[in-house]
């Protein structure tokens, strides 16, 4: 195995961003991704790029309205980071080639997302994500740089408290190796698969959140589960805010546009005014998305993702008929606890992107900020990682780690056969987070909750795999993943169950009103030997190095 | 029945037994044909677009001006090239009249954009009628395993060359085929290329196009292939024996056009249809014909 | 909905198990062929092995054959492609080394062949320039193209990949559009001489199957026209390896110029190239046999049609717009 300075887990924007500043500040660079990164999550995200370039913008209102769409708990000092560099970001993407909407003359576009007092965000019709990716894609081919596409990274190297590297699996093989680096970073995206009711792509499972929680680091804001309005009714699929933005209607069944008197509402909102409507008449009822308002010209240009997918998965045509929605869980706005520049506690160890908490989003994230934050910490932990990485001598690996791990496997493997599987423990798992950590949460449906997740964790120290195979044994690789999947909906619980308020996408019907005297604090969840631990942090109280 | 006949150019070059053929048929079957004659080659898909798209436009307004509302063509290539470039005339107001004003104006032409291309099968089979030929047939091909291949130009992009309504053209061959009183070989490559487009960039690829599809169509017990596309033709008969040698295999399938097959079935003798022009001796397919003692 | 699926199963330790293998099961109205795999993998086979992510066609991993067709798995809903005996086939695409079940050699099929094609740009200035203007027509271009999700369902479809596993196909060439086309680059010229080497855009038949398999609707063999368009307007026919195509280029709009339609014989032999002994007589056998059978057009002496001057005239304008 090569020597490698920085290793990234995860080919999603951040990580691939990540690999390329490092690689850019001379680092040896290596990314381990799960799927190739061009499947990434990062395909998913439609509607644009939030950036002060309009000369009726600044970087004071980009990070005015953040803070103001994070009820909050957004970190000052993180906003003035995230709206300062922001334009930088895009121009260097659209250098790269990133294909962004133009207006007439010739200049950049920006759409004016919910939540924006101007129109700042470029976009690319609604698969901005997408192009986002696979234009950062030929950069990494571009640069060189290696990845192990496919190999699934089942722990962290900690060497006496320092991060020194990961052991990953070929699932083509399932054979395990121990790749070292002084500093890893973790861009490995959320972990929607918690919910069975979400957006989230199937490599959503949460396992950076895992490892570093494992490895002592802090998980913050767990409890701040984004949910989108614009859900398909029965797939993952979901439309672009971008929509509603452009003229789309949002209305309840029966056709009547849902009130907003004062003006779009932003996610936390919306959603909840949905679940509420949808309370109050029929369960599950599900709302309507009328496009045709927007016209078809605009329709095929600016929507032509979302009319595909609504005629092939839900056989819907959105020139003729509006769309059944609902909201959908879809993002946390929490994660891995880092100061601005990626790092965390444990030293050699970096996060970023969607499984970091950057301190940006707040208790609801603006529309138009995740893939920005994604581009612009994603950078800032690159740098850093090589910087660190210049001043850190690799720590040979201690060969009994690596050992630790083979033999794990091999005990997974051994354990004898039962009724339980996998996928009945991640179903049922989904099914409790759904039913009570998902829009609305109250102190009884938490406790079932937390209990419930009890019981499958024990439930998970004992399944067998029923597949002993070698090659792409799916199975073995969703175990790893209820590990993390596990860690991250006691995580979620516990954080719901610590903060006594509501704020945000956080709604408890028990605790109906924003505390701000007392609740200006973010909640802190860390590992501990009888389960999570949950402590609180005053917002602004800590951040740079 | 009155068309503008673009016989295209292999019809009287490489392929010279397609083009006396067809005007026999179309004669017997009382199609007026009046030929095109001061038009121009399509491009064949292989001119640029900048080239075969005024060219292809000077032949429209020719039809136009002589009063015609169809063109017939007797090449699937000639067919698919006009119908994207109509395509394009038709559907760009602005494009077809940037090419009327640099390209035909100084002969006086312009092309409206009112024109209809379509292949003889085509004609055969909608415009004529099916009814119609079968009454025309003379002598039943019984006997005759006929695999049919139609040539690429002239089933896709397949929203262009069978549109909503005209699903049926997927199997105008193996129909007319049946109706002539032959037996259908059916064959995955019915409707893959035949390798001639890329006989010059690649000969390798496109000889091994035509040995997996005459082949096939061999060994599933065709007696001949039959094609309305001289194109595909020169590369199924011509190249046959080439590509038989590179393939290391024994091929010897005769390649029938359109109106041979049809032309047999309506009383010529082979002779008639120059059958005996082609590389690949037909007479071991049509000895297969069963001889009807009725007729 | 009850569905009974057919998935073809290959384990490369067990080979000759290959084959179907059926499956029954409920499934709600919605679901999906992946949602279909996934239940198979839950409650029946663990073993089965499959790819899919974002399970709402964004991401191409999950490009499958149902029913013969080529398809994305996961906007495929098996209500719509369940025959009327509730059966539906799963196999894996063709043309593709499988790797098990339905799981393929992505690189070997297709990952070499888009580094292949030099897919990143190269800016025209060394760092971001804000202020330029770019037109949005010609981007909305490349945005199309590069929708692609690299599913591979176009060079499965594709009848050169077929017989020619080293024929860079439809999906590299869409990508070398992107970068073609994409009025930011500054190689324009440099990529069309690369595009053009052998088992380049010149190799390919242009038989728009790949527009058909495309489930995205970018329509890779039009943007392989347009490559070629753009190639010979801006004297690119072929590099250095491969003048034939040029020459055959050149000899076709030369007929064409001068009598108004195709002489063949010229083509075959200007094709090769008049000094070229070893092609001409490799020429000899096909002549040989066209003249004994009466059907070889004599070069040269070919009747020029009423209309040449005409068409000649057009020829010579539209070249002169080329650069």
């Amino acid at each position: 195995m090569p020597e490698y300075d920085v290793l990234v887990v995860g080919g999603g924007v951040a990580g691939l961003r990540a690999a390329l500043a490092a690689h850019e500040a001379g680092a040896r660079v290596v990314v381990v991704s799960k799927t190739h990164p061009v499947r990434s999550h990062t395909v998913a995200s439609p509607g644009g790029l939030n950036a002060e370039l309009s000369p009726d913008d600044s970087a004071a209102r980009h990070a005015q309205d953040s803070e103001a769409a994070g009820r909050g708990l957004c970190e000052t000092e993180a906003l003035t980071v995230l709206s300062r560099e922001a334009a930088d970001e895009v121009l260097r993407l659209d250098h790269c080639g990133v294909p962004f909407a133009r207006t007439s003359a010739g200049t950049l576009a920006f759409r004016q997302l919910t939540g924006s007092g101007t129109p700042r965000a470029v976009f690319a019709a609604d698969i901005t994500g997408h192009v986002v990716l696979q234009t950062l894609y030929e950069q990494l081919l571009k640069a060189q740089i290696p990845s192990y596409d496919e190999w699934q990274v089942l722990s962290l190297l900690v060497d006496e408290g320092q991060c020194c590297g990961v052991v990953a699996l070929d699932q083509r093989t399932s054979t395990l190796t121990a790749f070292t680096a002084p500093a890893v970073i973790l861009a490995t995206d959320g972990a929607g698969r918690v919910y069975q009711r979400s957006t989230a792509a199937r490599s959503c499972t949460g396992d950076g959140m895992s490892f570093a929680y494992r490895a002592g680091v802090r998980l913050v804001d767990m409890e701040m589960v984004q949910y989108h309005p614009l859900g398909f009714h029965s797939h993952r699929a979901f439309a672009s805010e971008a929509a509603l933005a452009e003229g789309a209607l949002l209305c309840d069944s029966t056709g009547q546009p849902l009130l907003q008197p004062n003006g779009p509402l932003l996610r936390d909102s919306l959603c909840r005014t949905m679940a509420q409507t949808a309370g109050a008449a029929r369960r599950d009822s599900p709302f309507l998305l009328d496009m045709r308002p927007i016209g078809k010209q605009v329709l095929t240009s600016r929507f032509p993702y979302l009319q595909r997918v609504a005629t092939e998965l839900a056989g819907i045509a959105l020139d003729r008929e509006p769309l059944p929605v609902r909201p959908l869980a879809h993002r946390l706005l929490g994660g891995i606890e880092t100061i601005l520049d990626g790092v965390t506690t444990v030293p050699g160890l970096f996060a970023t992107g969607e499984c970091a908490w950057h301190g940006v989003h707040g208790a609801n994230g603006l529309a138009g900020n995740t893939l920005t934050s994604c581009v612009v910490f994603g950078r800032r932990a690159g740098v850093a990682a090589a910087a660190y990485a210049k001043t850190t001598r690799p720590a040979p690996v201690a060969q009994a780690l690596v050992t630790d791990e083979q033999r794990r496997v091999q005990e997974i493997f051994a354990r004898p056969a039962g009724e339980d599987t996998v996928p009945k423990i991640s179903h049922e798992l989904t099914t409790v987070m759904d039913a009570h950590v998902g829009l609305v949460r109250e102190r009884e449906g938490l406790a079932v909750a937390a209990q419930e997740l009890t019981a499958l964790q024990q439930r998970y120290a004992q399944v067998s795999l029923r597949h002993h195979g070698k090659m792409y044994n799916a199975e073995l690789l969703a175990f790893f993943e209820l590990a993390s999947l596990l860690d991250v909906a006691a995580a979620i619980v516990n954080a719901a169950q610590t903060r006594t308020e509501s704020r945000g996408v956080h709604f408890r019907s028990d605790f109906p009103l924003t505390n701000d005297q007392e609740w200006r604090q973010h909640t802190l969840v860390s590992h501990g030997g009888n389960g999570p631990m949950v402590a609180t942090r005053p917002v602004n109280a800590l951040l740079s190095p | 029945m009155r068309y503008a006949f673009y016989p295209g150019c292999v019809s009287r070059g490489g392929c010279p037994e397609l083009y006396p053929a067809a005007v026999k048929v179309a004669d017997k079957l009382g199609l007026e044909l009046q030929e095109l004659t001061d038009v121009g080659c399509t491009g064949a898909g292989v001119m640029s677009r900048d080239l075969s798209d005024p060219i292809n436009a000077r032949t429209f307004a020719k039809a136009e001006q002589g009063g015609f509302s169809t063109i017939m063509t007797i090449c699937s290539t000639c067919q698919g090239v006009m119908t994207q470039a109509n395509h394009r005339l038709q559907n760009d107001t602005d494009y077809r009249a940037q090419i009327n004003e640099k390209y035909l104006a100084e002969e006086g032409l312009a092309y409206r954009g009112t024109l209809e291309v379509k292949h003889l099968l085509w004609v055969l089979m909608e415009d004529y009628g099916t009814d119609k030929l079968k009454e025309k047939v003379t002598r039943q091909l019984t006997g005759l395993k006929v695999a049919p291949f139609y040539g690429c130009y002239l089933r896709r992009p397949s929203d262009l060359m069978a549109p909503k309504g005209f699903s049926g053209r997927k199997t105008y061959l193996e129909d007319l085929i049946s109706l002539v009183g032959a037996e259908v070989v059916d064959f995955g490559g019915k409707s893959k290329c035949c390798g001639f487009p890329i006989l010059t960039a690649n000969e390798d690829n496109s000889m091994r196009m035509v040995s997996d599809h005459t082949g096939e169509a061999k060994d599933k017990g065709a007696h001949c292939m039959v094609t309305p596309c001289p194109l595909c033709h020169l590369n199924l008969d011509g190249n046959q024996p080439n590509a038989a040698k590179k393939a290391k295999r024994p091929i010897g399938l005769p390649i029938l056009h359109l109106p041979q097959l049809v032309g047999l079935a309506l009383g010529f003798d082979e002779r008639e249809m120059e059958l005996q022009r082609h590389i690949i001796a037909t007479d071991t397919a049509t000895r297969n014909i069963k001889v009807n003692m009725l007729s | 909905m009850h569905a009974t699926f057919k998935v073809q199963r290959f384990d490369p330790a067990q080979p000759q198990q290959a084959g179907p293998v059926t499956y029954q099961m409920d499934l709600p109205d919605w679901a999906t062929i992946v949602d279909g795999l996934t239940r198979i993998c839950e409650e029946h086979d663990p073993s089965l092995a499959f790819r899919a992510n974002c399970e709402r066609g964004a991401c191409g991993d999950c490009a499958l054959r149902v029913n013969k067709k080529g398809v994305l798995g996961c906007t495929t809903r098996v209500v719509d492609v369940v025959g009327k005996d509730g059966v539906v086939t799963v196999e894996p695409m063709r043309h593709i080394p499988v790797v098990k079940d339905l799981v393929y050699d992505m690189e070997a099929f297709l990952w070499r062949k888009i580094r292949a094609v030099t897919p990143w740009i190269t800016p025209q200035t060394a760092e971001p320039n804000g202020t330029a203007s770019v037109a949005e027509e010609q981007l909305a271009e490349v945005r199309t193209a590069m929708s692609c999700v690299m599913c591979g369902l176009c060079d499965e479809g594709c009848t050169v990949v077929a017989v020619d596993r080293e024929f860079v196909g439809p999906a590299a060439l869409t990508k070398a559009y992107r970068a073609i086309f994409d009025p930011r680059d500054s190689r324009h010229s440099e990529r069309l001489k690369e595009i053009s080497e052998p088992r380049g855009v010149w190799d390919c038949a242009h038989c728009f199957e790949a527009n058909g398999h495309c489930p995205l609707g970018i329509e890779p063999t039009s943007r392989i026209f347009e490559i070629r368009d753009e190639a010979i307007r801006q004297g690119v026919r072929s590099g250095a390896h491969n003048p034939k195509v040029r020459r055959h280029y050149e000899s076709f709009v030369k007929s064409v110029k001068q009598s108004g339609w195709l002489d063949e014989g010229r083509l075959a032999i200007e094709s090769e190239g008049l000094l070229n002994l070893p092609g001409l007589l490799k020429l000899l056998p096909i002549a040989a046999r066209a003249l004994v059978r009466r059907k070889a057009p004599i070069p040269y002496l070919h009747h020029r049609r009423p209309g040449a001057k005409e068409i000649r005239q057009i020829i010579d304008k539209a070249e002169e717009g080329k650069l």
